[in-house]
């Protein structure tokens, strides 16, 4: 079981980023997009702008370094991304 | 909630790369400090937004779980934020199965999950910076 609330975010301009995600990628959009795009004001949003931040802004490491950070430390949470 | 002294510091560190010249580095200067601030700003409006803004569970109980105290929760649900917190990788769809019937709404399971694991992130970020802070100054940084 997953939240199902998660599958109907409550903002229409969220509905239909998620709905426009699904067609673009021909299936249902990935669980952690859902989970971001649900009361996107309350967690997704300022979550992708401290993502944003630490994975695209500028830094000594490069971007690339810094996904590889990301999944070395998911690999270890056992956390398959 | 403020974030740590510490995490603006190490920020700070981080983003900073060799420098050649007296121009340079003070570009660079100015560059970390606004990086270090935004990091810290970024964090703080993240943690505000979930503790402050939240609306199916209470901001006293949002803090408390976000604080990793799980006390007065029935124990299904108690047992589930604690494996969020630990071990998130062994949730499984029974686990929200059998919390379903302990709370009000999904909106109250999320908003739990969320604060504990956005907690669970702050705690460890803490540990973090405080075990570079035990280590020393960075050495990059006096070259």
């Amino acid at each position: 079981m997953r939240l199902s609330i998660l599958e109907r975010p409550q903002r229409l301009a969220q509905r239909l980023k998620l709905r426009l995600i699904g067609l673009v990628m021909g299936r249902t959009p990935p669980d952690p997009v859902k989970l971001l795009l649900y009361r996107h004001d309350w967690f997704g949003g300022p979550f992708v702008s401290l993502l944003q931040h630490v994975l695209r802004g500028q830094a000594t490491w490069t971007p690339g370094e810094r996904e590889l950070f990301a999944a070395f430390t998911s690999k270890l949470l056992s956390c398959e991304y | 909630m403020t974030a740590p002294p510490s995490l603006r510091r190490r920020t700070s560190a981080r983003v900073c790369e060799p420098h050649f010249s007296v121009r340079s580095r003070l570009a660079q200067v100015l560059h970390c400090e606004v990086m270090k601030d935004r990091f810290g700003t970024l964090w703080h409006a993240l943690t505000e937004s979930i503790l402050r803004n939240g609306r199916y569970v209470e901001e006293s109980r949002r803090r408390a779980v976000f604080a990793q105290q799980f006390d007065g929760l029935p124990f299904l649900l108690q047992s589930l934020l604690e494996k969020t917190a630990r071990s998130a990788y062994k949730v499984t769809d029974e686990d929200l199965t059998q919390v379903a019937t302990l709370t009000k709404t999904e909106d109250e399971t999320f908003e739990l999950l969320v604060c504990t694991s956005v907690g669970a992130a702050d705690q460890s970020l803490r540990v973090a910076l405080a075990a570079l802070d035990a280590a020393g100054p960075d050495p990059h940084r006096s070259r």
